[in-house]
């Protein structure tokens, strides 16, 4: 699931024990943090480190499997080929990205809320209904192919190339592009570029020379999110790639389930782990910023003056000059050019959210748009126990990650924010922000592999110890940041009238951060309930979500039903977010301290 | 102590926020626990189409008439999966529908829970039964196109392979047997003379139609890639075929030249939990009626010879394995080689696959 809570500043762990005039010192909460922690450490890193054992024992101790992925031309090609789509959606999400983030922080109101809307609702919906959209969208009886024959031109085979892939991948990685971009610009302004222009660069010159590099922190924090998600995509190579756009992640998949060869497996997933470790920690030495700030998503906490090489500096001047020749050809003038432009963008990002209306009411199974005929046929399926047993499943899986999660998730909070020990701190959010940032497909390896030996697999206690750990980040940053906002006073004050802890997090603390940890739940809810890689690794007969459910009939299936879906996700969606916004308006009005 | 007003309101909403979840965790563990009283078996099959059909003529029937439940997994061509599956002692299937080449591989393994069939008579071909297995049809995989796209047709293995005569998407699922050999044909094995099978050459053949293939997952992705128009030409299961070509989603052809000959098995796996009732059902598919119902879903040919007796010419004329579709080129793959040498030939295979 894609959401974004705010980052949680891991320096500023106050201690709550300086304060109580000397008679009482309250403990902090360190030990607060030790379940989450446990839970992490035992359900999440203890799977993957065994796996990545695993590629040096399995099935012989050695390095054979190494050799063979390394040493196999085609594998490399794999290696080369996940990096290199995984590059072009980056590099693309950027090109749309840029325009949309820059109108959606400058432009006027009504554009704005357009472009939120526009980002926010691909991003509520599950990879595999967007995954369905593509295949609809590049499929060979497609409006892209559609065009393409009124044009007069051939039609192109995209679905199952790298081409699906790469499309598809930067259109699910823009809103990773654009929070950290936006966050950069609205802490600009653009007071800077007035000053260019009064200094007489023209508008185009202005931006070249002086917006362009100011936003460089938000454009870094913005690519590696993309790139790091993007090579651990699993979802959309295995449903759009085919052979010729498969990625390291659809082979950890196959080497799995279809041929039971642990050992590549594992390699491949080491090798995916190694290369986000070290996209990562290049980003960290590069910039400062750290790896929780990161994985929190708003890489904006602190603006550093951007630092560009001579060979960049060059190529900005170059640029520069040639945006002064533009400003001199009066071509940059129109200020309405550009938001035309990201409106136009902001409606192509938002319109494979609606191809999946027609097709609901389609009257056969063929993915053709429009559709030749209309029916409410598949409607009519999806109230049925096959689509409905996925889906109680799915919500009870849900209930249950959302009450663990929040539990663990606001005591690590509390341990964290309110804890004496900075280096504990700093070890629990470190160990909580990491199901975040490390490729899900190489966990829900672990967790399959691991499950197997002590029959967890296809069992619903499986699903949500597993989920659980996915949930836990966002239940951790939003607690987290809720708590920040919290000034310790009160407590203090309770705790100096002879309150004890449970008492003050009773009667103090929860009821004041209760809308944060709501926030939390909610998307502790929608990240289990949405998620698709580690149920289609986990689930089976026993226990199928609904994301499992969906994935099999993209790829058992021709049924339009996914389609169905789509549309009733989409209300859904619609209607938590308008409820979530007013228990908002609600609970955070009468709030002095904010 | 004052009490502030937001936390009163805080207070409130934790107050129902608990509420909610109390009453969410009953009702959900009240739901959990009903309905488990009924005995279950699990069968492995196929997904898609094809477990449409089977649920209709065999599991339905079964499942009313004997009052046990059916779940239905789609992992039936996962064979590392399934022996992974019984040698971690974690079996959680009954049932397992296994092609000639995959029962040849779980007996290799030693997965399967030996059958009491003596009971079962009137088999067509009974050196098919095994003390493991009992088949219920003979299928076939064919050369298909689709007539919009391939005007000329397929004739043969070697047209498949002529991407200069054909070019377009060809479709094959990821399972090297039937392609290996049909790859050697294509480059001028004659069929009496595949095995032992020269890997090197197939796989140099395939390699000449790499770029102009893709390869499915399961012959369901296939189907379903078909259907939409994106795979134009290939080899595949004649059910699914079939099934493309009546819906009218896409100008379906096959031919019975090249067609590969394949005796589908049901098997019980070791461990398996309701191993009473997965019998019963193989019991249950032996029946006329079963076996007619199958024939008419899938277009496969039966295995009781009463039922083939009942038939007429014209009907036999589109079933596999009988006189009428027999032709120099059918061929059946070699078990035994299969049985054999399948792990490593895999192996080669998720190599190249990934090449």
């Amino acid at each position: 699931m894609t959401t974004t809570p705010t980052a949680p500043e891991t320096d500023r762990a106050e201690p709550a024990s300086r304060t109580t005039g000397g008679r009482r010192r309250p403990r902090g909460w360190d030990l607060s943090g030790i379940p989450a922690a446990v839970v992490v450490a035992v359900v999440f890193v203890l799977p993957v480190a065994i796996l990545c054992l695993r590629s040096v024992t399995e099935p012989t101790f050695g390095l054979e499997n190494f050799t063979r992925l390394l040493g196999h031309a085609g594998y490399r090609d794999n290696i080369v080929r996940t990096i290199l789509i995984s590059a072009a959606a980056t590099f693309l999400a950027l090109l749309f990205g840029y325009p949309i983030a820059y109108q959606m922080v400058h432009g006027g109101r009504w554009l704005r809320t357009f472009l939120t809307v526009a980002i926010m609702a691909p991003y509520l919906t599950s990879i595999l209904l967007r995954s369905f959209s593509w295949l609809v969208i590049l499929g060979r009886q497609g409006p892209v192919n559609k065009l393409l024959e009124q044009v007069g031109l051939e039609p192109v085979g995209m679905v199952f190339t790298p081409i699906a892939v790469v499309v598809s991948l930067s259109h699910y990685l823009l809103p990773l592009m654009i929070l950290p971009l936006a966050a950069t610009m609205r802490s600009l302004g653009d007071s800077r570029t007035r000053a260019a222009t009064s200094l007489g660069a023209g508008p185009a010159q202005a931006f070249v020379r002086v917006y362009l590099p100011l936003t460089k922190p938000g454009i870094q924090a913005g690519a590696v999110l993309c790139f790091v998600y993007g090579i651990g995509a699993f979802v959309i190579p295995a449903l759009l790639g085919g052979s010729e756009g498969s990625m390291l992640g659809s082979l950890i998949h196959s080497a799995i389930k279809q041929s039971g060869d642990y050992g590549l497996a594992s390699a491949a997933a080491l090798v995916l782990g190694a290369l986000v470790l070290a996209i990562v920690v290049g980003f960290q030495r590069l910039t400062g910023m750290s790896t929780t700030e990161l994985a929190g998503r708003s890489g904006t906490a602190t603006i550093r003056a951007a630092r560009t090489g001579r060979g960049g500096r060059r190529l900005l001047k170059f640029a520069g000059r040639a945006a002064g020749g533009l400003d001199r050809l009066g071509l940059t003038r129109s200020r309405r050019l550009p938001k035309i432009l990201a409106a136009v963008l902001g409606a192509l990002v938002l319109a494979p959210q609606f191809i999946v209306v027609p097709i609901s009411f389609a009257a056969t199974k063929a993915l053709v748009f429009p559709p030749v005929g209309y029916s409410t046929q598949w409607y009519a399926e999806f109230f049925t126990a096959s689509w409905l047993d996925p889906l109680t499943v799915s919500v009870r899986i849900a209930f249950f990650v959302t009450i663990v999660a929040g539990v663990l998730g606001t005591l690590a909070a509390m341990a964290v924010v309110r804890g004496t020990v900075h280096r504990w701190g700093t070890l629990t959010s470190t160990l909580m922000m990491l199901p975040l940032l490390f490729p899900t497909v190489v966990a829900a390896a672990g967790f399959y592999v691991e499950f197997e030996r002590i029959g967890l697999v296809d069992t619903e206690l499986g699903i949500v110890l597993a989920h659980v750990t996915l949930a836990l980040p966002f239940v951790f940053s939003v607690v987290s940041a809720g708590l920040r906002s919290l000034s310790p006073v009160y407590e203090r004050a309770a705790a100096s009238l002879g309150a004890s802890r449970t008492v003050q997090l009773r009667r103090i603390v929860l009821p004041l951060i209760a809308p944060s940890i709501a926030t939390a739940g909610l998307f502790a809810f929608l990240t289990s309930f949405d998620e698709s890689t580690v149920a289609i690794f986990l689930s089976g007969v026993e226990v199928k979500t609904l994301p499992k459910r969906i994935f099999e009939a993209l790829s058992l299936e021709t049924n339009p039903t996914v389609a169905v879906i789509s549309v009733f996700v989409m209300g859904c969606a619609a209607v938590v977010w308008l409820g979530y916004a007013l228990v908002r308006r609600l609970t955070q009005t009468p709030r002095s301290h904010r | 102590m004052r009490t502030y007003p937001d936390v009163t309101r805080g207070r409130r909403l934790v107050g129902a926020a608990l509420a909610t979840v109390v009453v969410a965790l009953g009702s959900l563990t009240a739901c959990s626990e009903a309905g488990s009283e009924q005995a279950s078996i699990t069968y492995a099959g196929f997904g898609g189409t094809y477990e449409e059909a089977v649920r209709a003529a065999l599991f339905d029937p079964y499942s009313t008439e004997a009052d046990v439940t059916v779940r239905y997994d789609s992992s039936g061509s996962d064979v590392a999966k399934l022996v992974q599956m019984s040698r971690s002692g974690s079996m959680t299937l009954d049932l397992i529908d296994a092609e000639d080449s995959s029962l040849a591989q779980f007996m290799a393994a030693d997965i399967l829970q030996p059958i009491d069939t003596k009971s079962l008579t009137g088999f067509a071909d009974p050196s098919a039964v095994t003390e493991y297995s009992v088949p219920w049809y003979t299928f076939s995989r064919n050369l298909f196109w689709n007539k919009d796209e391939v005007p000329g047709g397929l004739d043969s293995w070697a047209d498949l392979f002529d991407t200069q005569r054909i070019p377009g998407k060809r479709g094959l699922v990821a399972l090297p047997w039937g392609i290996l050999e049909g790859a050697l044909i294509a480059d001028g094995v004659p069929v009496d003379q595949l095995y032992p099978l020269d890997l090197n050459r197939a796989f140099a053949k395939l390699e000449t139609i790499r770029k102009d293939t893709v390869f499915f997952p399961s012959n369901g992705d296939l189907q379903n890639a078909i259907s939409q128009g994106e795979i134009v030409l290939g080899y595949g299961n004649l059910a699914r075929i079939k099934s493309i070509a009546t819906s009218g989603a896409v100008p379906l052809e096959y031919t019975w030249k090249g067609a590969v000959l394949s005796v589908q098995q049901l098997v019980v796996p070791k461990g398996a939990p309701d191993q009473a009732h997965a019998v019963e059902a193989i019991r249950y598919s032996m029946k006329p009626e079963v076996q007619k119902a199958i024939m008419d879903k899938l277009g496969y040919t039966p295995s009781q010879q009463s039922v083939l007796d009942g038939l007429d010419a014209q009907t036999r004329a589109d079933l596999p394995g009988t006189a009428e579709t027999a032709s120099a080129e059918t061929f059946r793959i070699d078990v035994d080689w299969w049985a054999k040498n399948g792990a490593d030939v895999l192996k080669r295979w998720q190599d190249w696959q990934n090449a």
